[in-house]
């Protein structure tokens, strides 16, 4: 293919770019850095959604207790029950039983492994 | 020949110094300037390739408008090392040719060959000046042979670059812009 244009590259390369009008670059500006910011949504789709389970849940629940009294009451009776067993001797002891063993077990193998063959040399 | 956006440029406007790619970064990490610098830089030869490829001044402003929207949003995908001229230019003239298919002036399959109608001797004679006369030529030729020139003239002589904005082998592209310089000539003779 012959390439012999060289005058016509010429004149093609001196030809001026067509004008754009006025305020096309504004324009342009204005539809993207300018642009006025959409402000994120507080939560994603999946936090509103939990968010309205839980209100609904907890409206449902205040609903309860106010058209039910008798909800307060066993509520009030499981705290008490609750209470009564903290201050029970029967319950210290076993609190106490289950803390000593889980201090021992955590005293006990929080200790380095010591090799039953030899001392480590440092 | 050396580019005329590469070579800067009588066209672009006060060449800033920081090089495309560090003005993407920058636009990325939310300098809004760097952007506004990237489009003082390549406003023109957008338009410039807008006009020729649609022919109409208002529609070429909304093809530049949206070429550089376009960029903006997915400006992420720009890969570094990458011309951003060729980038731009390839959104600028996807969103011609979207216009233009969406008008059904053309198949959106295919860029067809289309006739345009050429500004006869005398209309050519009567420009008098010889850059008018060549930019008449350049109207008058067809669509593909038309853009092909548009983006020599923008790029300089880098097919590939081309080849990239038109999707096109560059065989492709070297024969179109063998033809299209043959028809300019011709054209130009003819005056």
């Amino acid at each position: 293919m012959n390439d012999d244009f060289d005058d016509l590259d010429r004149a093609l390369f001196a030809l001026p770019l067509d004008e754009p009008p006025s305020g096309l670059r504004e324009s342009i500006l204005r539809a993207t850095v300018y642009a006025p910011l959409v402000a994120p949504a507080p939560f994603s789709t999946i936090e509103t959604i939990g968010i309205g389970i839980a209100l609904a849940l907890a409206t449902w629940i205040a609903w309860l207790c106010v058209a039910d009294h008798g909800i307060i009451a066993s509520v009030d009776a499981g705290a008490l029950q609750f209470v009564r067993a903290l201050a029970d001797t029967e319950t210290f002891v076993w609190l106490g039983i289950g803390g000593l063993v889980a201090a021992w077990i955590s005293i006990a193998f929080a200790q380095p492994f010591q090799s039953p063959f030899g001392r480590r040399t440092p | 020949m050396a580019s005329l956006l590469a070579d800067p440029p009588a066209h672009v406007s006060a060449p800033a110094p920081e090089s495309d790619g560090d003005l993407v970064t920058a636009a990325l990490s939310g300098v809004p300037d760097a952007f506004g610098t990237l489009v003082e830089r390549y406003e023109r030869a957008v338009y410039h390739l807008c006009l020729r490829t649609m022919r109409d001044r208002e529609e070429a402003s909304d093809c530049t408008q949206e070429a550089f929207f376009k960029a903006f949003r997915s400006l992420r995908t720009f890969k570094p090392g990458a011309k951003f001229s060729t980038w731009i230019f390839s959104i600028a003239y996807h969103a011609c040719c979207d216009r233009l298919a969406g008008a059904k002036r053309y198949s959106s399959a295919e860029m067809p060959d289309r006739a345009d109608p050429a500004p006869g001797p005398e209309a050519l004679l009567e420009l008098g000046d010889e850059a008018r006369a060549l930019r008449a030529a350049i109207e008058a030729l067809p669509e593909k042979y038309r853009t092909v020139i548009t983006l020599y003239h923008l790029q300089g002589k880098q097919y590939e670059e081309i080849a990239r904005v038109l999707d096109l082998p560059m065989g492709t592209v070297k024969t179109h812009l063998f033809r299209a310089k043959d028809l300019l000539r011709k054209a130009l003779v003819t005056e």
